[in-house]
C-alpha cells in the first residue's frame, strides 16, 4: 500500500504528460511540415517570380534588339555597312558585339575583306565554330515569357524600375539614329506585330570560361543578325533587377518577411555566387540551400539559391509546447505532492491509532489473565451453598472472558494487518465446535432475553481450524447479543456439502434484529466500519469484528457473507462457508496423532 | 571730293570695325569651345627617308565662366565596408565623402552605396537638400564582411541611372581596399562593365585604399569609362583625394568626346600612346569621356611616314572630334589637320621641332615602357623589367638633354628609382600599386 501510493501518483502525473507530449510533437511535426511546405511554395513563388523578372528582361532586351535591327537594316537599306553597324556597337551599352550572316551563311559583319579591330578578332575567333553552322540560328526557340502579368505584384516596383531603366537606356541611346522615341508600351506593340513573323531566339554558349547570351534575328531578305550581350553588363543589370539588402523601409511586407531570416542567391554556370542579398548572413561554408531554382534559358546553368538561416517559427512553436508540458508537470506533480501528504498522514494517523489499541490491549492482558486466573481459583474455593456469590462470580468470569476475547479480536486483527492470517488445520467435528461456542454464549445472551437455536447436521469429521471457527462465531454471536437482542431467538445451523473432491461445511447465523440494508451489507466487513447511528447508538464496538471474521474464514478458503433479507429471514443472517477436507486418516497418521490429542 | 573722301573714309573705318569684328569673333566663339590642337613633333622631316612620327592631339577645355554656371553632378559614391576596412578607414572614408558631399548644392544628385558581402543603397539618388540626412546615413555605414565589389559598383550605377542625363556629370566614384571576391572579379570583367557603362556616359572613378585592392582591376575600371584612378596608401589622404576628384567632377565642361583620326597619303598609325583606341586600316578611333576646365588632355600617336621628295608637303592626318558642350548643350564638332614639310637641311628640321609635343610624347613613350616592365616583372622577368626600366631612364635621359626639359629629368629619376626598386620583393606591391596609378595618370593627365 505504501509503495503503490507513489506509483499511482506517478502515473497520474505521467500518462496525462505523455499524452500530451505524443499530441504535442504530432502536432508540431505536422504543423512544421505544413510551415515547411508553406514556405517552400512561398520560396517556390519567389524564386520564380525573380526568374520571371529576368525573362522579363530578357524580353525587353530582345524587343529592343528587334527594333534596333530593323532600324539598322532600313538605315542601311539592308546592307549593313560596316561603319554603321560599328556606330551601333559604340552606342549601345548592352551589347558587346553584333554579327551578320547573310542568307547563304556568310559572315558580312564582322566584315571578312576589312580590316578588323581587336574585339572584332577577339569575336570572329570566339564565335568561329558558332558561326560555322547557320543552321542553329533557324531553330526559333521559345520567347522568354513576356511582360503581362507574368511578375508578382510584389515586385511591381522593381520592374516599374527595369522598365525605366530600359527607357533610360533608351534616352541615352536617343542620339543614334535606330531607336525610335515611342513609349515601352508601344515599343512592344511594335515587337509583338514583327515577332511572330519572323525567326528570332536566344542562344547560350560557353566562351571565355563563362555563358554568353546571343540574341539573334532574320531579317527579311534572310540575313541572321545576332547581338551578343555584354556578359558583365548583363549581370550587372540583372543585379540592379535583385533587391539590394536594405534599403530603408523600401521593401514590401511579404518580402521583408520571407528574406528577413534567408540569404538569395544568384549562382553563376561555374558555380560562383555571383550576387547574394537578403537579411540573415549564412557564414557556415557546408550548408546546403534549402531550395534551389535553375534559371530558364537563356541563363540555363544559372541559378538562384534559397538559404534559411533557421526556422523561428517552428522553434517557438517547440518552445511553446516545452513550455506547456513543463508547466502542466509541475501543476500535476504539486498536485500529487500534496495528495500525498494528506493520504500518508491519514496513514499515519491511522496506524497512530492501531498501534495504540495494540498497546493498549497489551497492557490489558495481563491484568485480565489475572482477574480471570483468581476467578476461577476463587470459583473452586466457594462451597455449593454461597450460590448468590457463584452467581456474581460467573457473570465476572464471562464479562472478562468477553473483554479478553475482544482484546484478542484487536490483536489479531493488527496481527492479521501485519502479516497474512495463518490457519491451523486440526481434526474435528463442526457440530462439537459450535456447540461449545454455544454453550460458552448462552449465559451471556440469555441475560439479554435472547435464545440459541442450534440444529447441527455437520457431524462429519474433517480438518478445520477450530479457533478460527470460534473466533468467527464469536464474532457473529456477540454482533446478535449487540444489535439483535429484541430479536429473542438466534438461530444456527450447519451443514455439510460434499463438492467435487472436497467437503464444504456451511453454517448460518441470523437472528431476528432490525437485520442489515442492502447498501450496507458489504461495508459491513469494512474494518474500523459501523451500521447506522441509530443502530450503534448506545452501544460499544470496535468495527473490526465482521472484517476479522470474513478474512480468518477467506484464510480458510472459505467466504462470510451477508445474506439478503427475504420471507424466511427476518433479521440479519450470515452465511459461513468453510473449506474442510475430510479427515484421510491412513495418509497422515502424524497429524492424527496429534489431533486426537488436541481432542482429547 | 570732299563727300568722297568722306565714303572713303567710312568704307575704310567699317571695313577696319568689320575686320576687327571677324577677327574677335573666334576669340569670343573659342570661350566656350574645347581647343583641338594637333602638333606634329617634327613638322621638318628629313627628305628621302621613312620616318616615324609623333602627333599630339590635344584638347583643352575652355574655362568655366563663372562658377556658378557650372554643369550639375550625378554622382554615385560606392564604399567599400568590408571588414578589411575597420577601424580608421572607414571613419576617414566615411568623412572624406561627406567632405565631398559638401561641395555640392541642389542642383546635383548624390547616391551612397556601400558593399561588403552584400550590396547596401545608403542613400538613393537624392538631389542634395537635405545634406544632415545623407551625412547621417553616411556616419551609418560600419565595417564587415567580404567584397562584393562588382555588385557594388552595378548598384551604384543604376542609382545614377535614376538621373542619367548627357547633361550632367555622371560618376561613380568607388573606394576599395580589398579584393574583389564576391560576384565577377576578373579585371577582363570589371572592364567590360566599365567599357558598357562608358557607353552610357558613365565614368567610374576608382579610389584604391591601401595595399590589398586590385590595381589591375582598378585601373581598368576607370580607364574603360575615362574615370580617374588614384592610390591612397594611407587613408587620411582620402579627403584630399575625394576633394580633387570632385573639383575635377564640377568642372566637367565637354563629355563624350570621340576623337577620329584618318591618315591620309600612306601614313600608316602604329600606336596611339596611352588611351584605349580602335585601330582599323588608317583610322583611329579613340574616346574620352570628359574634358574639364581648362585641362589639357591629349592622346600621342605614333605614325609611319613614307619616304617622301624634298621641298614637299604631305598632309599626314586628319582630325575629327566630336563632343557634348555641356554649356550650350550641344554636340559639336572640330576638325584639324597635321602637315609635315620634307626637307634635306637638317638645321631646318632641328629648328622645326615642336619641343613641347615631342617632350608630351617621350613621356607617353616611356609611360609605355614602364607598363612593359610591369608585365616583365609580372611574368617573373625581373631581369627584363629592369633592363626595360633602365632603357627608359636613358632614353628619356637623352630626350631630356636634348630637350631641355626638367619633366623628363624627374621622369628619368623615377625610372631609375623604379628600375632598383624593383629587385625588393617586399614592396613590389606597393610598388605596383604606385607604378600603375601614376601610368594611369600619365596616360589620361589626370589633374591629380
Amino acid at each position: 500500500m505504501k509503495r503503490r501510493t507513489p506509483l499511482l501518483l506517478a502515473i497520474i502525473i505521467a500518462l496525462p504528460l505523455l499524452l500530451l507530449t505524443w499530441f504535442g510533437v504530432r502536432l508540431q511535426l505536422d504543423q512544421q511540415q505544413v510551415v515547411a511546405h508553406q514556405l517552400s511554395n512561398l520560396v517556390t513563388g519567389r524564386l520564380q517570380s525573380i526568374d520571371a523578372q529576368f525573362q522579363e528582361h530578357f524580353f525587353l532586351l530582345q524587343q529592343r534588339f528587334i527594333r534596333q535591327a530593323d532600324a539598322l537594316q532600313q538605315e542601311t537599306e539592308g546592307r549593313y555597312t560596316v561603319e554603321s553597324v560599328r556606330r551601333f556597337i559604340d552606342q549601345s551599352a548592352a551589347v558587346k558585339q553584333v554579327f551578320v550572316l547573310s542568307a547563304t551563311g556568310e559572315r558580312r559583319f564582322p566584315p571578312s575583306d576589312q580590316p578588323l579591330n581587336r574585339q572584332e578578332q577577339s569575336f570572329v575567333e570566339l564565335t568561329r565554330n558558332l558561326l560555322r553552322d547557320p543552321e542553329r540560328f533557324t531553330m526559333p526557340t521559345s520567347d522568354p515569357v513576356g511582360s503581362q502579368g507574368a511578375v508578382s505584384q510584389g515586385y511591381s516596383g522593381a520592374n516599374k524600375g527595369e522598365l525605366q531603366s530600359a527607357r533610360l537606356s533608351d534616352s541615352v541611346s536617343q542620339k543614334s539614329r535606330y531607336s525610335a522615341n515611342d513609349s515601352v508600351q508601344a515599343l512592344s506593340e511594335s515587337a509583338e506585330l514583327i515577332a511572330p513573323e519572323r525567326p528570332h531566339g536566344w542562344i547560350a554558349w560557353y566562351a571565355e570560361a563563362g555563358l554568353q547570351q546571343i540574341f539573334w534575328l532574320q531579317d527579311n531578305d534572310g540575313n541572321t543578325v545576332g547581338f551578343a550581350l555584354n556578359s558583365a553588363r548583363l549581370l550587372s543589370d540583372l543585379i540592379n533587377l535583385l533587391p539590394s539588402s536594405s534599403v530603408a523601409g523600401v521593401d514590401t511586407a511579404v518580402t521583408a518577411e520571407l528574406e528577413m531570416n534567408s540569404e538569395i542567391r544568384l549562382v553563376n554556370d561555374r558555380g560562383e555566387v555571383a550576387y547574394s542579398w537578403g537579411g540573415a548572413l549564412v557564414t557556415a561554408k557546408g550548408q546546403k540551400p534549402l531550395q534551389t531554382l535553375p534559371l530558364s534559358h537563356p541563363l540555363a546553368s544559372w541559378r538562384l539559391a534559397y538559404y534559411a538561416a533557421e526556422l523561428p517559427v517552428v522553434i517557438t512553436g517547440w518552445l511553446g509546447l516545452i513550455v506547456l508540458l513543463v508547466l502542466l508537470a509541475a501543476g500535476l506533480s504539486t498536485l500529487a505532492y500534496l495528495l500525498y501528504r494528506e493520504h500518508s498522514r491519514e496513514l499515519r494517523e491511522a496506524e497512530q491509532r492501531v498501534n495504540f489499541v495494540n498497546q493498549v490491549s497489551h497492557e490489558l492482558k495481563t491484568p485480565l489473565t489475572n482477574v480471570r486466573l483468581y476467578t476461577e481459583m476463587l470459583e473452586q474455593e466457594l462451597t455449593d451453598d454461597e450460590t448468590v456469590a457463584q452467581r456474581y462470580l460467573a457473570v465476572i468470569g464471562s464479562e472478562a472472558g468477553r473483554l479478553s476475547r475482544l482484546i484478542e479480536h484487536v490483536l489479531s486483527f493488527s496481527r492479521s494487518k501485519r502479516e497474512d492470517v495463518s490457519v491451523r488445520y486440526q481434526q474435528g467435528i463442526i457440530d462439537n465446535c459450535i456447540g461449545q461456542v454455544v454453550e460458552l454464549f448462552t449465559p451471556v445472551l440469555s441475560a439479554r432475553n435472547l435464545r440459541i437455536r442450534f440444529t447441527g447436521k455437520a457431524s462429519q469429521l474433517c480438518h478445520f481450524d477450530s479457533e478460527a471457527l470460534e473466533q468467527i462465531l464469536n464474532n457473529l454471536l456477540s454482533n446478535c447479543e449487540k444489535y439483535a437482542a429484541e430479536g429473542r431467538f438466534v438461530d444456527i445451523s450447519s451443514w455439510q456439502e460434499g463438492e467435487a473432491d472436497r467437503l464444504c461445511s456451511y453454517i448460518r447465523v441470523s437472528d431476528f434484529g432490525p437485520g442489515v440494508s442492502v447498501d450496507e451489507r458489504e461495508k459491513l466487513f469494512e474494518p474500523f466500519y459501523r451500521g447506522s447511528d441509530k443502530l450503534t447508538e448506545g452501544v460499544s464496538g470496535t468495527g473490526i469484528g465482521l472484517g476479522l471474521a470474513r478474512d480468518l474464514a477467506r484464510a480458510h478458503q472459505g467466504e462470510l457473507a451477508a445474506e439478503p433479507c427475504s420471507s424466511e429471514v427476518l433479521g440479519a443472517s450470515f452465511l459461513l462457508r468453510l473449506a474442510t477436507p475430510t479427515a484421510m486418516l491412513i495418509d497422515k497418521p502424524d497429524r492424527e496423532l496429534d489431533d486426537e490429542t488436541g481432542v482429547l | 571730293m570732299n563727300t568722297q573722301s568722306d565714303k572713303h573714309m567710312l568704307r575704310r573705318t567699317l571695313r577696319t570695325f568689320g575686320f576687327v569684328l571677324l577677327s574677335l569673333l573666334p576669340v569670343l566663339a573659342q570661350a566656350n569651345q574645347v581647343n583641338l590642337n594637333i602638333n606634329l613633333a617634327t613638322p621638318v622631316m628629313e627628305a628621302e627617308r621613312s620616318h616615324r612620327a609623333f602627333i599630339k592631339v590635344s584638347l583643352e577645355g575652355f574655362k568655366q565662366q563663372d562658377k556658378q554656371a557650372r554643369i550639375a553632378a550625378n554622382v554615385a559614391i560606392v564604399l567599400d565596408k568590408s571588414g578589411s576596412m575597420r577601424g580608421d578607414k572607414i571613419q576617414y572614408a566615411r568623412e572624406a565623402a561627406i567632405m565631398a558631399i559638401k561641395r555640392l548644392d541642389e542642383r546635383d544628385t548624390v547616391s551612397v552605396v556601400s558593399y561588403d558581402s552584400r550590396v547596401q543603397v545608403v542613400v538613393p539618388a537624392t538631389q542634395v537638400r537635405d545634406q544632415r540626412a545623407i551625412y547621417n546615413a553616411i556616419r551609418n555605414v560600419q565595417a564587415n564582411g567580404n567584397t562584393a565589389l562588382f555588385a557594388g559598383v552595378s548598384k551604384g550605377a543604376n542609382e545614377l541611372r535614376k538621373f542619367l542625363s548627357r547633361n550632367k556629370v555622371n560618376r561613380v566614384i568607388l573606394l576599395s581596399d580589398g579584393l574583389a571576391n564576391v560576384g565577377p572579379q576578373s579585371a577582363s570583367e570589371l572592364g567590360e562593365l566599365g567599357a558598357s557603362l562608358a557607353k552610357e556616359g558613365i565614368s567610374v572613378t576608382t579610389i584604391g585604399l591601401g595595399l590589398g585592392y586590385n590595381e589591375d582591376l582598378m585601373t581598368r575600371l576607370a580607364g574603360f569609362s575615362d574615370g580617374n584612378h588614384a592610390f591612397v596608401e594611407n587613408a587620411e589622404d582620402l579627403a584630399s583625394v575625394f576633394q580633387y576628384e570632385f573639383g575635377d567632377v564640377l568642372s566637367v565642361v565637354a563629355q563624350g568626346v570621340n576623337i577620329e583620326i584618318h591618315c591620309r597619303n600612306g601614313v600608316k598609325p602604329i600606336r596611339l600612346l596611352g588611351r584605349e583606341s580602335e585601330i582599323i586600316g588608317n583610322r583611329v578611333t579613340t574616346r574620352l569621356n570628359q574634358l574639364y576646365s581648362e585641362q589639357e588632355k591629349f592622346v600621342i600617336l605614333e605614325v609611319e611616314v613614307p619616304e617622301q621628295q624634298a621641298e614637299t608637303e604631305l598632309e599626314l592626318v586628319s582630325v575629327n572630334v566630336h563632343y557634348d558642350n555641356l554649356l550650350t548643350q550641344n554636340q559639336e564638332q572640330l576638325a584639324g589637320q597635321s602637315i609635315a614639310r620634307f626637307s634635306r637641311s637638317q638645321l631646318e628640321v632641328k629648328a622645326a621641332r615642336d619641343d613641347k609635343a615631342l617632350e608630351a610624347a617621350v613621356e607617353q613613350v616611356a609611360n609605355e615602357y614602364s607598363r612593359d616592365a610591369i608585365e616583365a616583372r609580372d611574368s617573373g622577368d625581373l631581369k627584363g623589367a629592369k633592363k626595360i626600366l633602365q632603357d627608359s631612364a636613358s632614353y628619356l635621359g637623352s630626350q631630356a638633354k636634348s630637350l631641355n626639359s626638367p619633366r623628363l629629368q624627374e621622369q628619368e629619376e623615377e625610372a631609375r628609382q623604379d628600375a632598383q626598386a624593383l629587385e625588393s620583393d617586399q614592396n613590389w606591391n606597393k610598388q605596383r600599386k604606385e607604378l600603375k596609378a601614376r601610368q594611369y595618370k600619365r596616360a589620361t593627365q589626370q589633374a591629380y
